[in-house]
This record gives C-alpha cells, sequence and structure tokens, in this order.
C-alpha cells in the first residue's frame, strides 16, 4: 500500500474533535458499552436511537451518522452481483484478484498505462 | 502481543498440533488469563465481550468457530470482518493443498528440507516472509485440529459458538483502482479484466459510472468497498442471523477533518476506531 495512505489508514486518530465527532464518539461507544453488559446494544445507558435487531426477515442495519438512520435493505441490487461472483470465485481467485487490486495502489497507473489510457489523465 | 502472519499461520505435516493458527492460540491464552484472573480486578468472567476490526475481527470470528475457544467469551463485535469474506487472520481461508504448498515454498527458500534445518533459521528472517509480496497469502488452513470445517459451512449451519454479535462495515473501506479521469472505456476494461468478462458487465451495470460524478476513482471505491466488506458482511449477517442476535451498522460518518482535507477517502477502513472505543472494555485486537 502507499506509505501515506498507509499511515492514514492505520495510524488514524483524530486530532481536532468537533460537535459531529464527539456525538459519534458518544452514540458509538454508548452502543458498544451496552452491547457488552447485556447483548442489546439499546440496554443499559440510554440510547438517542433504538437499533434494530437484524433478522432473517427483517435485514435492518442502523445508519452510524450524527443523524442515525435505519437502512432496510443493503445495496440490494449490487450485492447480488457480489454475491453471484462470490459463488462462483474460488478462495485462490478472490485471493488472487485483491492481491492485483493492491498492485494497482501501489502503482495505480499501471493498470490504466496498460489499458492504454491518456497520459494527461494522470495529472487528475 | 499475538504472533502474525508467517509465525502464526504456518501450515505444514509436521506441524499441525503445534503452529497452526499459533495466533488465536496467543488470544485464547489471553482470554484464559482473563477468566482465572479478572475477578481480581473487579472484572466478571462470566460476562467477556470481544471486539475487533479488520483482521481483529477475523480473529473474532475464527474463536466462533474454533471450538477450543467456546466458553471464554460472551459476546463479540467484528468491525470491518466477517465470516463471508473468504477471510482468516487478515488474510484468506485456504485448503490444506495451498497449506502444504506454502509450507514447501517455506523450506525450499531456506534450502531446507525438513523442520529441524527451519528451526535453526533466525526468527526475523522467517517473519519477513510474511509480507504480503512473499509466497502468496498467508492465511488460516482448515486444519481439523483447530479449524474443524470450512466456518463460512459451519455458521450456515449453525455449527459455531452461540453468542451476540455486533457486526458492520464503513462506506468507503477500499480506496478506488482507478484514477478520477479514467474514460468508461477505461473503467469497463479494467473490470472485464479483473472479474471476468460475465461479472465485470454485471458490475459496470449495476455501478453506472454517472451514479458516482462521472469518477471512475470513486465507483471503483465502491465496487471494492462492495466486494470485499458490504456484500460479505450482508451474507455473514443473513446466516448468523438464523442462531443468534445480531446487530448490524453502516458506519457513514466521515470525521471533519477527513471531510475538509481529503473528502474522497470518506468513512475508510478503520476511521470509526476513534469513536467506537467502549467505555469498559476487556479485551480489543486489531
Amino acid at each position: 500500500m502507499n506509505p501515506v495512505l498507509n499511515y492514514a489508514v492505520f495510524n488514524f486518530e483524530p486530532i481536532l474533535f468537533t460537535t459531529g465527532d464527539h456525538t459519534m464518539a458518544e452514540t458509538t461507544s454508548t452502543y458498544w458499552t451496552n452491547f457488552a453488559r447485556t447483548g442489546n446494544p439499546n440496554s443499559g445507558l440510554p440510547v438517542g436511537y433504538t437499533w434494530p435487531q437484524f433478522t432473517p426477515s427483517s435485514q435492518l442495519y442502523l445508519d452510524q451518522n450524527v443523524a442515525p438512520a435505519i437502512i432496510s435493505s443493503m445495496k440490494p441490487v449490487q450485492c447480488d452481483v457480489h454475491d453471484e461472483i462470490d459463488a462462483a470465485s474460488t478462495a485462490t481467485e478472490v485471493a488472487e484478484r485483491r492481491k492485483r487490486v493492491e498492485a494497482f495502489w501501489n502503482a495505480p497507473n499501471d493498470l490504466l498505462d496498460r489499458l492504454g489510457a491518456d497520459k494527461s489523465a494522470k495529472a487528475q | 502481543m499475538d504472533r502474525t502472519a508467517t509465525m502464526a499461520c504456518w501450515y505444514g505435516p509436521r506441524l499441525v498440533a503445534f503452529l497452526v493458527l499459533i495466533l488465536i492460540q496467543d488470544q485464547r491464552n489471553a482470554l484464559i488469563w482473563v477468566r482465572d484472573n479478572i475477578v481480581q480486578f473487579g472484572g466478571d468472567p462470566s460476562s467477556v465481550t470481544i471486539f475487533g476490526e479488520s483482521a481483529g475481527a477475523y480473529c473474532v470470528n475464527d474463536h466462533m468457530t474454533m471450538p477450543g475457544s467456546y466458553g471464554l467469551f460472551h459476546a463479540a463485535i467484528m468491525e470491518s470482518g466477517t465470516n463471508e469474506g473468504q477471510g482468516f487472520l487478515g488474510t484468506f481461508l485456504f485448503d490444506q493443498a495451498y497449506g502444504n504448498a506454502q509450507y514447501n515454498d517455506v523450506l525450499a527458500t531456506f534450502n531446507c528440507t525438513d523442520l529441524a534445518c527451519l528451526r535453526a533459521i533466525p526468527g526475523e528472517d522467517i517473519i519477513a516472509l510474511g509480507a504480503i509480496d512473499q509466497l502468496g497469502y498467508w492465511g488460516a488452513i482448515v486444519d481439523g485440529v483447530e479449524l474443524p470445517a470450512d466456518p463460512r459451512d459451519m455458521v450456515r449451519t449453525g455449527d459455531f459458538y452461540h453468542v451476540p454479535i455486533i457486526l458492520g462495515t464503513n462506506s468507503d473501506e477500499v480506496p478506488g483502482f482507478l484514477r478520477p479521469g479514467a474514460t468508461q472505456a477505461q473503467y469497463t476494461a479494467s473490470l472485464v479484466d479483473l472479474f471476468g468478462p460475465q461479472h465485470g458487465m454485471a458490475l459496470v451495470e449495476v455501478y453506472p459510472l454517472s451514479d458516482y460524478e462521472d469518477n471512475a476513482f470513486l465507483a471503483t471505491q465502491a465496487i471494492m468497498t462492495d466486494d470485499v466488506f458490504t456484500c460479505p458482511t450482508r451474507r455473514s449477517a443473513r446466516y448468523f442471523s438464523q442462531y443468534i442476535d445480531v446487530y448490524a451498522y453502516w458506519f457513514s460518518y466521515v470525521h471533519s477533518a477527513v471531510n475538509l482535507v481529503v473528502p474522497f477517502f470518506g468513512a475508510f477502513h478503520a476511521s470509526e476506531l476513534p469513536y467506537g472505543k467502549p467505555k469498559k472494555l476487556v479485551l480489543e485486537t486489531t
């Protein structure tokens, strides 16, 4: 991985917390703590927004953001394609594909060059 | 500190009971210590939650499918890493043939033919092989000892340690692999190149560039994020929730400083960590 990106990703600790950042720290740590104590993120310390359980029949997600929301279906069209790809791929094929994607991060121009990219687009 | 990569995931005919998945065994020893000693610190050994992010999340999943860890914890949180992601110990799940081949590669690298020879090699030389470009990926092996079967099959059939879980992913886990200005033709060609003609074209159709401001970086960011994280997590949640309580999340909040300086990073991999630290925590691993 690109060293700068690597640093940003794996050593990221916010220095400047805004109100939004504080809200996220408060709500997320409350859910996590409640869950550790009771097995339910909503039980224990008061939460401002009830996190619905994901069940086979109602596949709900909590959108964790400053204004939390419920996501009733996670990228249904796209994930069906990815599920198909997964079912059709061996573990080694998946590993190889991800390895190639990582190689692009290390030298992001390689793929475009191989595909005959316009050199002038490199600046973008 | 647990051991990783080469030291953790070795598999070989003579190593099965000793070195396979040592990383997991290290973590298990920590859990055993917690069980035996946490009461001295005011903790409750019958209420232990483990949580991990990325490779740590795969480890958490391992403990849920490795019987040696059953009973040592009572709830689990997996952030950005799930059972269906074909990934374990931060890398990948492999069969015994792959493990044998990798073991033989290690022997050949050091001009060895047996374990006795390998034991004389300095540890740092062996650890250096864990770098991602050396000898392919490292991962858990279904050895029949620590890991009884393919954990995906175990979860699908309910054969795992039943405790409540939280699992989820971030909205921008994986950076895109094309430059923003790549053309439609280049976008299509790259996906066909990576995923093959049938699946590549299917992806072009459900991720039209126009949905991403005609920006190939953002479009490929979404595709790889979904391929590696979003959709495996959806599959995992579907299987797990047939047997246990599941709470699923999608972390979309972009830190204010990130939003100011590099907004295209979005809610990237691990960016939720500063917020999710529990107020009372027993074991964390990343």
